[in-house]
């Protein structure tokens, strides 16, 4: 009996499961980058606004990347409906706070989709999934770094204009 | 096991089959043959589990509320359309369950033999 199921897609149900997950995971987090750069453009903060609406794009590149791989891999790519934005913030810092909760969600959920392909030795996937696990050291890092320039630079005084000016350089460099 | 297709005569291989009906594989044509509530559909892999997907989201609880007025579901698949009650939604959701687990296990063997013939 031919291996219909093997001819048609690389992908088993779970792993495709999980990766569609992901692609509404990350649709979802380029939705709440958006929302978080109105937030900071109305009040005033225009780097963080630029450096969200970047953050955004990133976001839904990533989402196109998995969809994509799905598709080519033979599995099918669900386009996600995305809800439950939170569109009002009560401080700037938690604006970044939120930033890097939803960062760390991502990478742990990167780190659950690698165990099982780990787990169905699906080695093919697990090599795709290498450029996320690194862009999340990235993500991570720079999450991390922008909301400890308020601890560094401080939120009294003209605290919140110098953060403004200086998320955008942020940068990291894994070397 | 091996049957004679009656609609087209091409040898089909048993996949999983209830009393209400089965999925028959035709290696010759690359497709899947689902017999049900007296009906043969001939399907892509693709179709096949689409169908499931489709099948495994029905909400049964919600279906069993509106009884009184019509507990029916109209699903459209591509080129087939189906007319299932609760009870038929019940009996089509095993036999679907039941070949995606026969091809599950045909993967897993297929996979094995081929590893045994490179080693
Ligand atoms: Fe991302
Ligand atoms: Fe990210």
């Amino acid at each position: 009996m031919k291996d219909l199921m093997r001819i048609k897609t690389l992908l088993s149900a779970e792993i495709e499961t999980l990766l569609n997950q992901q692609v509404k995971k990350e649709a979802h987090s380029s939705a709440i980058y958006l929302s978080m750069a109105s937030w900071c453009d109305r009040n005033g903060f225009e780097g963080s606004a630029d450096f969200f609406f970047k953050q955004s794009n990133e976001e839904r590149d990533h989402q196109l990347k998995i969809y994509k791989y799905i598709l080519d891999m033979g599995g099918t790519a669900i386009s996600p409906e995305v809800n439950n934005i939170k569109n009002e913030f009560s401080t700037f810092r938690e604006v970044f706070e939120d930033a890097l909760d939803q960062e760390i969600a991502i990478t742990q959920s990167f780190k659950n989709i690698v165990a099982r392909c780990h787990k169905e030795q699906d080695y093919v996937t697990l090599e795709f999934l290498n450029w996320f696990l690194r862009e999340q050291r990235e993500e991570e890092y720079i999450a991390r770094r922008a909301l400890e320039l308020f601890d560094i630079i401080g939120e009294s005084g003209t605290g919140y204009w110098d953060i403004d000016k200086n998320i955008g350089n942020i940068k990291y460099s894994a070397e | 096991m091996l049957i004679e297709n009656p609609i087209t005569s091409t040898e089909l291989i048993e996949v999983f089959i209830t009393s209400k009906g089965g999925v028959y594989q035709s290696d010759k044509e690359n497709c899947l043959f689902l017999s049900f509530s007296g009906k043969t559909s001939k399907l892509s892999f693709q179709s096949l589990s689409d169908l499931k997907k489709i099948i495994d989201k029905v909400d049964l609880g919600h279906m069993c509320t509106l009884i009184e007025h019509a507990d029916i579901e109209i699903i459209l698949l591509k080129d087939n359309c189906y007319v299932l009650s609760g009870i038929e939604i019940i009996y089509l959701k095993e036999i679907l369950h039941g070949a995606f687990t026969m091809f599950r296990l045909n993967h897993i063997i297929t996979d094995c033999l081929n590893r045994l013939v490179v080693s």
